[in-house]
């Protein structure tokens, strides 16, 4: 299926698809509720048009916005802070996507949704894929999503003891708050910063 | 209970006694928790494995991983384009240009770059080799860890020779850094193509006598053939990839399904298993190492001729606004790159969907079950890279 | 007897045949060393040591022993100490006494000579493993426990083989001590007759040595280093000693056994003992090269193969042998 095909077969199957993307390298998204993630991803897998068999990844990305007063300043030069532009920001919070692919198909789709900052959750696909497991364990720790449901929401990758959710935007990189990245600037820059 | 079983306390480190209760005559036992790993042979760096043991029979297993995360995903928003060439080469070290790959191929196509014809062609060459280099540490160690301490030695032998050709043409031993956006720092050195033929005949020659050192051994095929069964669909499941889906006889590799760079333009055929064992894993190694070289032999004949960086780049690269989901068929399975761009220099957030992620979080599933020499030898077919895993 | 036409005291005698068994269980296992570090070497396309003593690396084993005994002697703290102690002893002793009766040459070139000699070998080699278990439970590491319930295992598997391999030469020898095996040869060697004996008795001493490719109790890519995990410095050399000594005491035996001790073939003036040691260094090296050749069976699977098929033919060679014994 063409992904044009593959985003009006789940919208018409399912109901559930809020807004679907399309990128101009061809590569399908759609949005869903996050209440009704379970329910969309289940579709995914067991609809024989999708047959969304192999499980590729599952994440988040901070959209930024509501950075909490406790977030220090951005540093160094505006462009670098990089603030969230509007046209893109099409909501506050911690998109999630998960990616799929179907093996015999030969198509892909991202699945995607929007969870608040605080508190958010989601339930998990690890009864769906069992690869999802390791992948919401991560995301989790990287991120503080909720995945309800899931059978062992323990840290994987970070020490136990380890505070804060480094992947979020507030969360800066200690040698960068001491030091600035010089690496960060092009030759170019430096060589206009020394001269003013 | 039943008159005849008894109940017992067993004891234990402090807090960890338990009663068990046994029928009159048995001996009371409790499994035994045992650490494989971090520090462990045939880990391959720092992986742990948590098993509790029945006698050596295995109950569960619970792989930790963590040890060597170095969080490159949230350095890569720190840094730009060029800078994050060098910093993903290193997440699967032994597969250094192969992930350089996908951060370059996935830039490019956000941008709409057109990567100049022989870049192309160069990138597939050296893609090759490195899938062979990669391969070769596989079936070296493999061996290593059945105890057939020799052929770790001949693997590396060959290695040394591929190396020395792509220090030749990269500068760089493991960590190449050689591609760029929009194409590849230099062209091939003078010579290049001539040695890399002839180093495909050593090669091909040598890996018939691997062939014959390790699958032809009979106790190498007792310890292999119908361990660590992987059936297809739960290696899809899992999202395994790579030579152990393939092993499992499902013929995905991105090379063929989503050619990138030139693949659709040479003939190569995508090899797979029938049980999904740890021999057919470790026959498909052979395979793929075969059509690799087969595929290098087709980008010798047909390289065109012209320049490897597009004539006109702009000074600072800066993605277009967007996402991308690049996956390349990197030697251990597929390696993917979700980059979020918001149009700055650096990325917004760069997701790497790594191989050795995925096929290690499957272990759990493969291990219960087994004996712990097969572990052993399921743990070393399921190839994988430690600091893939945790990244 | 050699030593008899210079030395009147019996003491003497005995004192200098036991310090020639002391020095040569020293030396031998080092040219063993040696020999495997450079024949693994170049079958693996590499040089081995090649600095220590200049000339090749011949030094390099006397450089480890030394190393070695430099080493701190570590116990760990949850071990049993005594037990812990006494264990490297327990694996190197059985190995010296196996020495003191193998005949290398005609006319007292050997320790002892002992009537039941073979039954004395058969059961004083099993006790190395009492030392194993030994190390294995009081290193109090979970890696080395499991090594030594291999190794125990692995003796339930060997051991009858073993023996009943050499049941049958002791019947065709028509003799239980060493020297009169070893005399009986006189025409032929027992690997003729005895072939399959041979091939039993080679594989059941590599199980017992813990030699690739049944080193199961050791494996390194799986249990660390089995039994010998937790111990460093001359408590560690000890164990590779014995496994060195073991491996020249093993092919001293089944030389003595098969390949006819000092009698030798085609050229007459080379000397019995020179003919000894030239098969016990063939056997070796065989040992050696198998290490070179192939991967690690299954503890099961050894079971399997000495239960299903060593035991059968063993029985059906002492059967054959004694059909042989009264047909001619």
């Amino acid at each position: 299926m063409t992904p044009e095909d593959l985003v009006s077969h789940v919208r018409e199957a399912t109901g559930l698809v809020e807004r679907d993307e399309l990128t101009p390298q061809g590569q399908a998204a759609v949005w869903v509720a996050p209440e009704r993630w379970l329910e969309a991803a289940t579709h995914l897998r067991t609809c024989g048009r999708c047959g969304f068999d192999f499980f590729t990844f599952l994440t988040a990305v901070d959209r930024g916005g509501d950075r909490g007063a406790e977030a220090p300043p951005p540093r160094g030069k505006p462009g670098r802070a990089q603030a969230p532009s509007p046209s893109v920001d099409q909501g506050e919070g911690l998109e999630v996507v998960c990616h799929v692919y179907a093996v015999r198909r030969q198509h892909h789709l991202n699945l995607k949704t929007l969870v608040p900052r605080e508190g958010g959750s989601l339930a998990t696909l690890s009864g769906v894929w069992r690869g999802a497991n390791w992948h919401e364990r991560e995301t989790a720790e990287m991120f503080g999503i909720g995945f309800a449901g899931h059978p062992n929401l323990a840290k994987l990758e970070l020490p136990v003891n380890f505070e804060g959710f480094p992947l979020r935007k507030d969360f800066l990189l200690i040698t960068r708050e001491a030091k600035e990245w010089p690496g960060q600037k092009e030759p170019e820059e430096r060589h206009e910063e020394a001269k003013s | 209970m039943t008159p005849e079983s008894r109940t017992i306390t067993l004891p234990g480190e402090p807090g960890s006694a338990v009663a068990v209760t046994v029928a009159e005559g048995d001996l009371a036992t409790r499994e035994m928790t045992l650490n494989i790993g971090p520090q462990h042979p045939s880990t391959h760096g720092v992986l742990r494995v948590v098993i509790t043991l029945d006698g050596e029979r295995i109950h569960t297993a619970e792989p930790v991983i963590g040890y060597m995360h170095r969080g490159f995903e949230k350095l890569a928003e720190a840094r730009d384009y060029r800078q994050i060439i060098a910093l993903v080469n290193r997440h699967d070290w032994l597969s250094a240009f192969c992930n350089e790959l996908g951060v370059a191929i996935a830039v490019e196509r956000l941008m709409g770059l057109e990567v100049p014809e022989r870049a192309q062609w160069i990138r597939m060459l050296l893609a090759e080799w490195n899938r062979v280099l990669n391969h070769l540490v596989f079936i070296g160690s493999y061996g290593l860890e059945l105890g057939a301490i020799t052929p770790v030695f001949y693997a590396f032998r060959e290695r040394e020779d591929i190396q020395e050709i792509l220090e030749a043409a990269t500068g760089g031993r493991l960590h190449f850094t050689f591609n760029r956006i929009g194409g590849l720092k230099d062209d091939l050195p003078k010579g290049f193509l001539r040695r890399s033929a002839e180093l495909v005949r050593k090669v091909r020659n040598r890996l018939a006598d691997y062939e014959g050192l390790l699958l032809g051994n009979q106790i190498f095929r007792k310890r292999t053939v119908g361990v660590g069964a992987l059936p297809g669909n739960v290696a899809k499941d899992f999202g395994v990839s790579g030579p152990i889906l393939q092993a499992c006889g499902v013929a995905e590799d991105s090379r063929k399904t989503e050619p990138y760079l030139r693949y659709d333009q040479v003939e190569f055929d995508v090899p797979v298993g029938k049980n999904g064992d740890s021999f057919d894993r470790f026959w498909v190694l052979f395979r793929r190492m075969e059509e690799s070289l087969r595929i290098i032999e087709q980008v010798h004949d047909r390289i065109p001729s012209g320049p490897v960086m597009p004539p006109k780049m702009p000074k600072t690269i800066k993605a277009p606004e967007g996402w991308i989901y690049q996956r390349t068929e990197n030697p251990l399975g597929e390696c993917g790159y979700y980059l979020v761009s918001r149009g700055d220099k650096t990325p917004w957030r760069l997701k790497m969907r790594t191989a050795s992620f995925s096929n290690v979080s499957m272990i759990p599933y493969l291990l219960p079950g087994i004996l712990v020499p097969d572990m052993i030898a399921v743990l070393g077919s399921v190839f994988f890279v430690v600091g893939d895993v945790d990244r | 007897m050699i030593l008899d036409r210079y030395f009147e005291n019996a003491w003497a005698i005995l004192g200098l045949k036991l310090g020639a068994i002391l020095v040569l269980f020293l030396v031998a296992p080092i040219v063993v060393g040696y020999a495997e570090h450079k024949v693994l070497a170049h079958m693996q396309a590499r040089l081995g040591p090649m600095e220590a003593g200049r000339f090749h690396g011949w030094a390099q084993l006397v450089a480890d022993g030394v190393k070695f005994i430099q080493k701190e002697d570590i116990v760990p703290r949850a071990a049993d100490r005594f037990v812990f102690t006494i264990a490297p002893v327990l694996v190197v002793v059985p190995v010296i006494m196996i020495f003191l009766v193998i005949p290398f040459g005609p006319g007292g070139w050997w320790g002892e000579n002992m009537d039941l000699g073979l039954f004395y070998v058969m059961a004083i080699s099993t006790v190395g493993v009492i030392g194993v278990l030994a190390a294995g439970w009081a290193s109090a590491n979970k890696f080395s426990l499991i090594g030594a319930l291999r190794a125990a295992a692995q003796l339930i598997a060997y051991e009858l083989p073993l023996v009943l391999a050499a049941a049958a030469v002791a019947m065709q020898a028509g003799s239980l001590s060493l020297v009169g095996i070893v005399e009986a040869q006189d025409h032929y060697w027992f690997v003729l007759p005895q072939i399959a004996g041979f091939a039993l008795f080679v594989l059941a001493s590599l199980a017992e040595l813990s030699r690739p490719p049944f080193d199961m109790p050791v494996a390194d890519s799986e249990i660390i280093f089995g039994h010998m995990t937790e111990y460093t410095g001359i408590k560690m050399a000890m164990f590779l000693l014995a496994e060195y000594a073991g491996v020249v005491a093993l092919s001293g035996v089944a030389t003595v056994m098969y390949l006819g001790g000092w009698h030798g073939f085609l050229v007459g003036w080379i000397p019995g003992p020179v003919w000894t040691f030239a098969k016990i260094g063939a056997l070796a090296f065989f040992i050696i090269w198998l290490r070179a050749t192939y991967p690690r069976m299954r503890e099961d699977q050894l079971q399997k193969m000495a239960w299903k098929y060593m035991i059968p033919v063993a029985l059906a060679n002492i059967l054959l042998t004694g059909v042989f014994k009264v047909v001619f």
